[in-house]
This record gives structure tokens, sequence and C-alpha cells, in this order.
């Protein structure tokens, strides 16, 4: 007998006005959690880009990067390096959604997860159906909406930005981090 | 689907042998009426009614899904210090809530006057008259699930009017209504979900309301607005323990816990929409 459910709700809004709220769905330590369950370390391991590495990262991943500061940690089970995480932000529409996401040490995409979302419309990114799209995706996928991962209707501001953001992390993991 | 319990029925299943499943659904419709044949309030022949009209006399024999039922309502109340409580029948039937069958008897009596003896049977210290309408529900859709996983199937869902519990891999989105639609709010694999709300907020609903609360502290209906949601392993939990977190507010999160649930809060007043979750 268990217990599975995941609120597609924020933890605690108040929604004055009516459509326009600030959502935080969880801590960067949840989202630790969520991603790397085993992982009982997370070395931080910041990544500052040169411009060159800058150049590069957006020329393979076709996504320009919006800073030279990466927040990444080295996620670690009893002493072994299981993967990488990330502290990472794209604009929805008119504002920034912050997510963390997990690459395995193999250079797949492990799982990501929405920790604030700003924008009123769109927050069905958060679905499990849609972000588990991007599991096992590597910086070789194509990673474009309508061709390896699907648009949610409503949301598809959203969901280009951050396909375009996981794309991103992917490639910046190839290129910095091995 | 089909109405069972003063409210519809919905079971569904699926799983890797037709005929079993088939046999399964067929258990699982037949659990709940037979939830339904010994614990419902309004029928003259149920072993409720049987109970409240002669236990307080001598103790009786119940069936064990009766007194299973009867130690978690007990155990709740115990643990709730009396927010949840099977022996307010009284009260509503005075105030309308509830059709009067029998002569109530005199209000006074509370939960701690319910006595359950080891070999089963059941017996009222003072007269009293139960109400198993906040636990039966989810009792029966858990005994539907238990049908339902015994039967092989790999999928699984049972709702009684916003009383559901599943088991299964593909996540079930569990929706709010609002007057502009449903809104969706948990994703739930496995595990179950029962939401109260209060009476005078129809349109701001989460689910579907097992209609009032009532407040054994105020000896009335729960007068809050919005309403409350719990997901718990089992359907009866979640079930009873929606009334403790509507009359508790968050403030019952560590008795939740305890149970291994969880709850999400959906409060409105004036200007502002409340969400809090557990």
């Amino acid at each position: 007998m268990s217990l599975d459910i995941r609120w597609l709700v924020p933890v605690a809004i108040v929604a004055a006005a009516p459509q326009c709220y600030a959502a935080k769905y969880m801590s960067e330590e949840q989202a630790r959690m969520l991603i790397f369950a085993q992982a009982d370390e997370f070395l931080a391991a910041p990544v500052q880009l040169t411009p060159e590495q800058m150049q590069q990262i957006d020329k393979l991943s076709g996504v320009a990067g919006r800073s030279p500061n990466q927040q990444v940690w080295r996620a670690m089970s009893k002493g072994v390096f299981v993967g990488w995480f990330f502290i990472d932000q794209v604009i929805g529409k008119h504002e920034l959604i912050t997510y963390a996401a997990g690459i395995n040490a193999d250079g797949t995409l492990r799982q990501f997860q929405i920790i604030e979302y700003l924008e009123a419309y769109g927050s069905q990114v958060r679905y499990t159906k849609w972000r588990d799209q991007f599991v096992g995706k590597t910086a070789a996928s194509p990673l474009q909406i309508d061709v390896d991962i699907g648009n949610i209707s409503g949301a598809t501001l959203s969901c280009r930005h951050l396909t375009d953001g996981i794309k991103r992390l992917l490639v910046l993991q190839q290129s910095v981090l091995r | 689907m089909r109405p069972a319990m003063g409210t519809l029925l919905h079971v569904s299943a699926a799983g890797p042998d037709a005929a079993a499943t088939e046999t399964a659904l067929d258990d699982a419709v037949a659990s709940v009426d037979r939830v339904e044949r010994l614990m419902s309030f309004h029928a003259q022949d149920s072993e409720l009614t049987r109970l409240n009209r002669a236990a307080a006399s001598a103790p009786q024999r119940v069936d064990p899904w009766t007194f299973a039922v009867l130690r978690r309502a007990r155990r709740m109340a115990a643990l709730s210090d009396g927010l949840f409580d099977i022996t307010v029948a009284p009260l509503l039937v005075r105030q309308g809530l509830l059709p009067q069958s029998m002569d109530a008897p005199p209000d006074g009596g509370n939960w701690r006057d319910l006595t359950l003896l080891p070999d089963g049977r059941v017996f009222f210290e003072r007269p009293l008259m139960l109400d198993l309408g906040g636990v039966a529900k989810g009792f029966a859709v858990d005994q539907a699930i238990h049908a339902l996983r015994r039967g092989g199937c790999t999928e699984a869902s049972v709702n009684a009017g916003g009383d559901l519990r599943r088991f299964g891999t593909r996540p079930h989105v569990i929706h709010l209504r609002r007057r502009t639609g449903l809104v969706p709010v948990a994703e739930l694999r496995c595990g179950a979900v029962a939401t109260s709300g209060g009476q005078d907020q129809d349109h701001e609903r989460v689910a579907q309301p097992l209609g009032c609360i009532f407040d054994p502290r105020q000896r009335r209906a729960w007068a809050g607005t919005g309403s409350v949601m719990v997901a718990a392993p089992s359907c009866v939990i979640a079930d009873a323990l929606t009334k403790v977190a509507a009359l508790a507010g968050p403030a019952c999160k560590p008795l939740l816990a305890r149970f291994g649930a969880r709850a999400l809060w959906h409060t409105v007043d004036i200007a502002n929409i409340y969400i809090e979750c557990s």
C-alpha cells in the first residue's frame, strides 16, 4: 500500500488578481532529491565559460547562452560519481522559468523539474508526460518541438524555450564537463 | 459506471487476462454493494441500523468489515481528539442533515462511548447513533481495489463520487472544479484521494465534495469556505482525514504525516485564492 502523488499546483500561493501569480513549486533540494534520488552528496562545480566556449556551445546547440556562469553540482552516491545537476533559467513568454536538470555520467538526460514558473499560462510544462519525453536525450538528439518533443498548445513558448535550455545544457556538458 | 452509495460508482481496470479482469470488475462492484448493505445509515435492514437500535442494550456481533471500519473510525477519533467523530448523527438528524430513520438518542454521547470488544462484538456505553458516511465509502473503494488487485489487474481505478483510489503506472490527473472549468491540481499514480468542501462554495470546489462536514466542536455544519483534498495510501484514511483537514486546517499536518497522507487546502475569500499543500 503506497501513495504516489505529485501536486501540479504550487505548494503555497496567494493569488490576488485574476490570473497573475508567481509560483515556486519546489526548492532546489527537493529538485535534487527528485532527480538524483540515490545521491547522498552534491559537490558544487560551477562553470565559468570562456567567450570561446560560449561561442562553441551557442553554435553546437543553436541556442544563445544568457550567461557565462552556470550552476553545476556533481551528484555522488556513496563516493561514486553518478551525474551532473544543473540549476538553469530560461525565458518562458515574458518571465524567467527556473528549472533543475540532471545529466547522467554517460551524457544522457536523466530528468528535469520546474522549480519556479512565473507566467500565468503554460505551466503544463510541469506534467510528467511532457517532461518524460526528454529522458535519455543526448547532445546529438534533435530536441526540437514537433520533431522529437511534442508541443503543448497554450504553452508553446515555454515548451520551446525549455527544450532549447535542455539542449544547451547537454551540449555544455559534452563540451566542458567530460 | 452505475449508481451506488448515493453517488456514481466508476470502476475501470486493465490486466493481461481479459476474462480474469472481467471477473475482478464484478468482484469489485460486489464489494461496494456489500459495504453498502452492511453500513448504510438509510437502509432499515443494514447492519449499522441494527447496531444503532440494539448495541446500547447488549454487545452485538458484526461482520468483520463493519468491525474494521469501526476500529479505524475510533482510532481516527482518538488521534484527532474528536474532530472526526462517527457519533454526531443525532445532531445531524435534528438539524435536518440526515433523515430521521429511528428515534435519535439524546446527544451528549461521543466516540469514547463506542466500545469494540476483543471478540469482534460492539457495545455502546450509552445510546448512540452511528453514521459511517465519512468512512464507509472510502472503505468500499479500498475493498474494490483489493478485489481488482487479487484478480490480477495491473492498472485500476475506482471512483465513488470523488473518493478515488487507483494503482498502476500511468499518472492520473486530478482536477479542481472552478467556475472557469477544470484545473489540474495533482498527478496520482498510486494511492487514494478524497475531497470535502464547504456547502456554500459550490463553484469553488475540488473534484466532487462529499457533502457537508459537521464540526463536532461547534455542533453545527462547518462554516469554512473552500475545500480540502487529502491523498493517502488508502481511501478509508483519505476519506476520514478530509474532515479533520477541513476543520483543523494546515495545523493538522503532523497527523496527516502519521498516516502517510498529504493535503491540499484551497480556500477563497473576497479577493484572494489561497492554496497550501503538505
